[in-house]
């Protein structure tokens, strides 16, 4: 705004400066010159009342001297003496007035004139009175009194404030005057000084410059070898250095330019996510960044990186930026999860490193989201866990399998024998006992057996329609279910099932096993007793449902059983299927192969499982079968042994020995015509020659033809002859492709009256298409 | 020619006669002090004020050439016993010069026998006012009148804004022409009088009386008696612990053992001095007569003993400048007499009365005396007590 800025900084300190310096000399000098002049008035003043009163005094000593005190005469021309002398007095205090008063206020004399008649105006007092200001006859005074007792008289000396004051405010006016020229002098003569030393060289200087920062480099001209004149010369060399240092500015500039515009672009669009931080607060974070988290740049700057990491990595992530920040690693390299602006979750892979920057250090964090990554991680992960849980399983159950098959053969002697001696034996013969004790051990070891094939996966037949609650109803109607209650009598069980619950193809006995096992073992979690809930429902799944496994859309028949128990640790939970791993107290309950029979059919039933469990608050197992909507149930009809009697020519084929006699017995005592061959070769043999109604075909023979290709080629012999098939292990998809050309029902050795006795008969009933 | 020899020659005889009449072996001067009873005090210290003189006399010569010889009666503070031994001086020892005895009443007693044989008495002691009333001839007062006795006292009061005072008096010449004086003056002064009342028996009297003060708006008060009254008074006062804002006393305050006597209360308290033996008076001889007395008698001269030395200087210029023992020479000498003596001026009216002589007015302060008036004499200026 000011032209002329450095004069005016120049001289308005110096007014200030003198300003101040005119007040303080006026309020450092002027008060104690008021005070040497207001002492002699005051002198005065007291003075000539003092001289007054003395003048009474002597008087008054007169009177007393001459004992004429008393005279009124004497006492009047004694009075008029003193006025007078006292009037007289006034010469030598200029500017005082005296007034005599009497008590009654007259005024007896003055030195000045005083209003006609008036009394006096103040009150009085008997006494010295201190000097004082008072306004008298409209006009301000300083006054002093003395009383004079012996006449009465008050003696006032008095001055006008405007006498009083006139030699201070002509002091003042002269202090004042004299700074205020001097103030003015020094003011004139800096600016000029300024203006003609140094405001016109400076004004060359600044011209200069002007042109300078046009860019053109013209030199000041020097006229006096002053400061200026130095300043111009130094200015002259600067703007020679300046000309020279700006090609160089530029050239750098342009360098720089270029290279922070790398560094730009590089930082921008860089595939990682880069921020840095300083002391966690971030004040960086490039474009990849800002879109990964979903933040904005303004809202990310002062956010400390630490709200922005998932609270379950928090605390590592803390420690390693310590660390980082001490100067205790320099790099680093760790994943952790973020949470974005919204709460989505992602993975980053994180290098982070200390770096200067601005003159302190710095964490540079480059980033990666390996979300994508991660969930393939820990999907292959649980793919392979799933895969070796189910190749464990295969395994084990093919071990299983080929001892359960072994086992099975042995057994048909140890069932089939007892039954048979049974049927001949009278009621009272004492063997009876033994061998129904050998039949109960016999069909123990079979249901092991059983559950061993089933875990081989190789006995379930999954053909029949079924409802599941029919299941269930019928479980805990069964001798099992009572017996395990009555083992566990705090135990309770309630049942929760879907009146409109969708069908589904299985096995009954399998899925009965299921429920069993499922029930057994949530009364086991119970020690202290508790209620064990039996849930069955239609469930749709439209999405893959993650759990312990992860379930396909679809849709599914449900079946939970739950409890209260103690739990499945996580560690368990794990191998909770795998056969004879068990938490249960060997030999009191179970085989220890319990769940994985009930993996083993869930498994066979195509169907999924998902546990939710957490130790101490008990344990919900959900199997999900595959719902068969269109499928009616069964109605099973409970038949009498009788109903299985026929007379009609059947071939058993079994390669082993003991199994063919078995069949030939249970047969034969069931009244059929039965003959039996060890091979599929013999029986195509004996089949060109005889003509049977049924065949009793093994799947399993070896050497030689299975039972399949056995039928196969019985067909291409006799088309539409009647089979049915049996094996010791589960239904394959052998048996079902036989069952597709043509065979009957699906057999479980070891051969038992009376479920051969029904297949055959079945199947003989059954009326050809 | 041989006629006016002749008379000269008379002339010579007469006088050189009288040469050595008067020239006998000494001068007679006889003088009744108190030397018991209630003016004891006060008469002590004019006894040592006539003995100093008596010494200081004959050191330089005597009078008219004789040595002088003091005789001194003990009058007991008694009117009786004082006539009757002035009477023995004068008709039995025959003494040539009289002194005056201590006070207005014995000094009016006294100077019935002196007038009655005209006989000079300079009054050293006494400024009652009826002594000068009964136109005796031969009597002239040192003392200034006891009705001026607080003129300073009330003028420096009402300079200093009291409004009131109450006069207390003893039933005495004296102390009665003192109140009466103090009564007029407080007048003058513009001053209101409280309380104006008079006692004859102290033991009985100043009880009540004091009640009475007390009991009126008073600023100041003025107690008239002799220093055995003030003392009592004082005693009481303290007793009920009365104290107006200014008390100012007759006698007992002048005299130099006054805070021995009343202690503490003695600050503060005014009085009444025909002199004070302060070094600081400007009149010609004090200073010496204050060490030459305290020399003497080892204690500080009283305003008593500087009357008393005044009446002697006075009696001895008489003499020295009349040359005579002649009472009605000296008589005219003395009432006409102009001077100045160790107290002060000396001027006497046609009466007797002393008119030259100034009252000083003191006040106990920090326990000293101060001399507060008049004014062109004070040594310090007057305090008050707090304002009730």
């Amino acid at each position: 705004m000011f032209k002329n800025r450095i004069l005016l900084a120049i001289l308005v300190p110096t007014i200030i400066a003198g300003m101040g310096v005119l007040f303080i000399s006026t309020f450092l000098i002027t008060r104690p010159l008021s005070d040497l002049l207001k002492e002699p008035i005051h002198s005065n003043l007291l003075h000539y009342s003092h001289m007054g009163l003395a003048t009474c005094d002597e008087r008054f000593s007169d009177l007393m001297d001459l004992h004429l005190e008393h005279d009124p005469a004497m006492n009047t021309a004694s009075k008029i003496k003193a006025l007078e002398e006292i009037k007289s007095y006034q010469i030598d205090f200029p500017g005082v007035e005296i007034i005599v008063v009497e008590d009654s206020k007259t005024i007896v004399g003055s030195t000045f004139r005083v209003p006609d008649n008036s009394l006096f105006p103040l009150p009085l007092e008997n006494n010295i009175s201190p000097v004082f200001f008072s306004q008298l006859w409209g006009e301000n005074y300083l006054l002093q009194y003395r009383y004079f007792p012996f006449w009465k008289w008050h003696i006032i000396s008095l001055i006008s404030k405007k006498n009083y004051e006139a030699p201070i405010i002509v002091s003042r006016r002269i202090i004042a005057t004299g700074a205020f020229g001097l103030m003015t002098a020094i003011v004139l003569t800096v600016f000029l000084l300024f203006k003609f030393r140094i405001d016109r060289p400076l004004n060359n200087i600044i011209a200069a410059v002007k042109k300078v920062a046009t860019g053109n480099f013209e030199p000041v001209q020097i006229h006096k070898p002053d400061e200026i004149g130095q300043v111009a010369s130094a200015f002259n060399m600067m703007i020679q250095n300046l000309a020279e240092d700006q090609k160089k500015i530029r050239s750098i500039l342009s360098e720089l330019k270029t290279s922070e515009e790398q560094y730009r672009i590089i930082s921008e669009h860089s595939l990682a996510n880069i921020i840095t931080i300083r002391g966690n607060v971030l004040h960086y974070a490039n474009r990849r960044a800002l879109q990964t988290l979903e933040y904005s740049s303004d809202e990310i700057l002062h956010v400390n990186l630490l709200d922005l990491i998932d609270p379950e990595d928090r605390e590592q992530i803390r420690s390693k930026l310590l660390s980082l920040e001490k100067g205790e690693a320099r790099t680093d390299h760790f994943e952790c999860r973020v949470l974005t602006k919204t709460g989505k979750r992602i993975w980053f892979e994180v290098l982070a490193a200390v770096i200067p920057h601005k003159e302190r250090e710095a964490i540079l964090i480059h980033a990666v989201d390996i979300t994508e990554r991660k969930a393939a991680q820990e999907a292959a992960i649980a793919l392979e866990e799933r895969l070796s849980r189910a190749q464990k399983m295969e395994a084990v159950g093919a071990l299983a399998g080929s001892v359960a098959h072994d086992l099975n053969n042995v057994l048909g002697g140890l069932l089939s024998y007892p039954e048979l001696l049974l049927m001949d034996m009278p009621e009272t013969s004492p063997m009876r006992k033994p061998l129904l004790t050998i039949r109960k051990s016999g069909e123990k070891a079979a249901a092991i057996v059983q559950d061993m094939l089933t875990l081989a996966r190789r006995g379930v037949v999954v053909t029949e329609p079924i409802n599941l609650n029919r299941i269930v109803k019928d479980y805990i109607k069964s001798p099992e279910c009572e017996k395990l209650l009555t083992f566990h009598p705090a135990v309770g069980i309630n049942i929760d099932l879907s009146p409109d619950l969708m069908n589904m193809v299985g096995s009954p006995v399998h899925l009965s096993k299921t429920v069993m096992n499922l029930v057994s073992n949530a009364a086991e979690a119970m020690p202290d007793g508790g209620t064990i809930a039996i849930i069955t429902e239609n469930r749709l799944l439209e999405n893959p449902l993650i759990g312990y496994e992860q379930i396909p859309p679809g849709e599914y028949i449900l079946l939970s059983v739950g409890d209260k128990g103690i739990g499945i640790s996580d560690q368990d939970l794990r191998k909770i299927f795998e056969p004879f791993y068990t938490k249960k107290v060997m030999g009191r309950s179970g085989t220890g192969l319990g769940m994985a029979v009930v993996w083993g059919t869930l498994k066979d039933h195509h169907g999924f499982v998902d546990i939710h469990t957490s130790p101490g608050n008990g344990t919900r197992i959900d199997l999900y079968f595959p719902a068969a909507r269109n499928v009616r149930a069964e109605q099973k009809v409970v038949s009498d042994i009788r109903e299985f009697k026929g007379d009609e020519r059947i071939l058993i084929v079994d390669d082993i020995e003991e199994q063919r006699d078995i069949a030939c017995r249970i047969l034969t005592e069931l009244g059929y015509h039965v003959e039996s061959v060890s091979s599929g070769e013999t029986a195509l043999n004996y089949l060109k020659t005889h003509r049977v109604d049924l065949i009793v075909l093994d799947m399993i023979m070896d050497p030689g033809m299975d039972g399949l290709e056995t039928f196969q080629e019985i067909l291409k012999l006799n088309p539409g002859q009647k089979a049915i098939i049996a094996s010791g292990f589960s239904e394959t998809d052998r048996v079902r492709e036989a069952q597709r050309i043509g065979a009957g029902a699906y057999v479980k050795k070891p051969y038992l009256m009376k479920t051969l006795g029904r297949a055959v008969r079945s199947e003989l009933d059954r009326k050809q298409v | 020619m041989g006629n006016r020899i002749f008379l000269i020659l008379i002339g010579i005889l007469f006088f050189s006669l009288r040469i050595s009449l008067a020239a006998g072996p000494e001068i007679k001067i006889g003088a009744v002090l108190s030397g018991s009873g209630k003016f004891i005090e006060p008469s002590e210290m004019m006894k040592n004020a006539y003995l100093l003189w008596e010494k200081q006399v004959n050191a330089r010569g005597g009078l008219l050439g004789k040595p002088v010889k003091l005789t001194l009666y003990d009058d007991q503070s008694s009117e009786e016993q004082v006539k009757a031994l002035y009477e023995k001086l004068i008709k039995q020892d025959k003494v040539d010069l009289i002194l005056s005895p201590y006070g207005t009443t014995l000094t009016m007693a006294a100077s019935e026998v002196t007038e009655r044989y005209k006989y000079v008495m300079v009054a050293a002691a006494a400024s009652g006012e009826k002594i000068w009333d009964r136109n005796f001839q031969y009597i002239a007062g040192v003392h200034a009148l006891s009705d001026r006795y607080f003129i300073g006292f009330l003028d420096i009061i009402a300079r200093n804004g009291f409004e009131s005072v109450s006069i207390l008096y003893e039933k005495s010449e004296f102390n009665i022409s003192a109140a009466r004086g103090a009564a007029d003056w407080a007048k003058r002064f513009g001053l209101k009088i409280s309380l104006h009342e008079g006692f004859s028996d102290p033991e009985k009297e100043l009880k009540p009386l004091l009640s009475r003060v007390s009991a009126v708006d008073t600023q100041a008060l003025i107690f008239c008696a002799y220093p055995q009254d003030c003392y009592r008074f004082i005693e009481l006062m303290k007793t009920i612990g009365y104290r107006p804002r200014a008390l100012a006393m007759t006698i007992a305050p002048a005299l130099p053992n006054f805070p021995k006597v009343v202690g503490e209360s003695a600050e503060g308290i005014f009085g009444p001095s025909q002199w004070e033996a302060d070094s600081r008076l400007p009149f010609p001889g004090t200073v010496q007569f204050i060490k030459d007395f305290t020399e003497f008698s080892g204690k500080s001269p009283s305003y008593h003993a500087g009357d008393a030395f005044a009446a002697c200087q006075i009696l001895e210029k008489a003499v020295s400048e009349t040359k005579t023992l002649n009472q009605k020479t000296l008589r005219d000498f003395v009432r006409s007499l102009d001077t100045v003596t160790v107290i002060g001026r000396f001027k006497v009216d046609y009466s007797g009365r002393q008119i030259g002589h100034e009252i000083i007015l003191i006040q106990w302060q920090n326990g000293k005396k101060e001399i507060l008036y008049p004014l062109h004499m004070k040594t310090a200026n007057p305090k008050f007590g707090p304002i009730k």
